[in-house]
């Protein structure tokens, strides 16, 4: 067992292709990986799935395997895309989370505002800014009652943010200031304030330039 | 969904790891984990005991 500091030893984080942080890798002895934990689980979770990895039980090779039997199943292709994001493939997540939403447009899983919320956050992820807002802006118009709905405003003013084309800080600003006034008591109004700051300052720079 | 959740499991990530390692074990486990910090050891460890590998990539930020 080793514990790696991924920001130090690169070299070992990107053979692996470790994408974020805590990841938990279990490998066969010769090194070759059999599957991933990426992110925080509760102890028991977190125990059960690495266990299932040693079996090889419920690894992204076995779910490949049993996903033409599965492909109606929404919570066997939910997993699935999520599965292939955890591994950085993320050409096949997004594929899975679209069907997801296909075959889920009511959102009757209560999961179709995370699978687009998932689809957005790849996007920024790979630079495609204009997928990162329209993913997000479905959430915003379809699903006002999800408990995504404001974490796909800010994703919104996050894919304003980032794009470098003319007039988007701009419109991220005006997020992030409507953000702060609509949900003042929220946790992340400060946050959507300092933005909408941070942006102000940064456009008058432009301006001054 | 809250996707800023988290942080609130690294003791309980510790808790696990311990408890995986005993319920793996193909040899006896000293008291308390013994890390690696360095792959080509933990991978030399693994290939002369026939033992799987758990990588742990962490960071400090």
């Amino acid at each position: 067992m080793a514990k790696l500091n991924a920001e130090v030893d690169t070299t070992t984080a990107a053979r692996y292709r470790v994408l974020s942080y805590p990841t938990i890798m279990v490998l066969n002895e010769n090194g070759e990986e059999v599957d991933r934990v990426v992110g925080y689980y509760r102890a028991p979770e977190f125990i059960s799935q690495v266990q299932d990895y040693m079996a090889g039980k419920n690894t992204l090779a076995s779910q490949i395997a049993e996903e033409p039997a599965k492909k109606n199943d929404l919570e066997f292709v939910y997993k699935l895309a999520d599965h292939f994001a955890d591994h950085g493939l993320f050409d096949e997540s997004r594929k899975r989370f679209l069907i997801f939403v296909g075959m889920d447009p009511k959102n009757r899983s209560g999961r179709t505002d995370d699978a687009y919320y998932r689809l957005a956050r790849m996007a920024r992820k790979e630079h495609d800014y204009a997928s990162d807002r329209k993913y997000a802006r479905i959430i915003v118009d379809r699903y006002p009652d999800s408990d995504m709905y404001k974490s796909a405003i800010l994703e919104e003013g996050q894919g304003y943010r980032k794009d470098g084309k003319p007039g988007m800080l701009e419109k991220a600003r005006a997020i992030f200031i409507d953000y702060a006034k609509r949900f003042p008591q929220d946790e992340d109004a400060p946050w959507a304030k300092e933005q909408a700051d941070t942006l102000a300052a940064k456009i008058a720079a432009r301006r001054g330039a | 969904m809250n996707p800023r959740a988290g942080g609130w499991a690294a003791g309980a990530l510790a808790l696990s790891l311990v408890a995986v390692g005993c319920t793996q074990a193909k040899k006896p486990i000293p008291a308390g984990i013994e890390w690696n910090e360095a792959y080509a050891t933990t991978l030399a460890d693994a290939r002369a005991n026939h033992r799987p590998i758990l990588l742990d990539f962490y960071t400090d930020w």
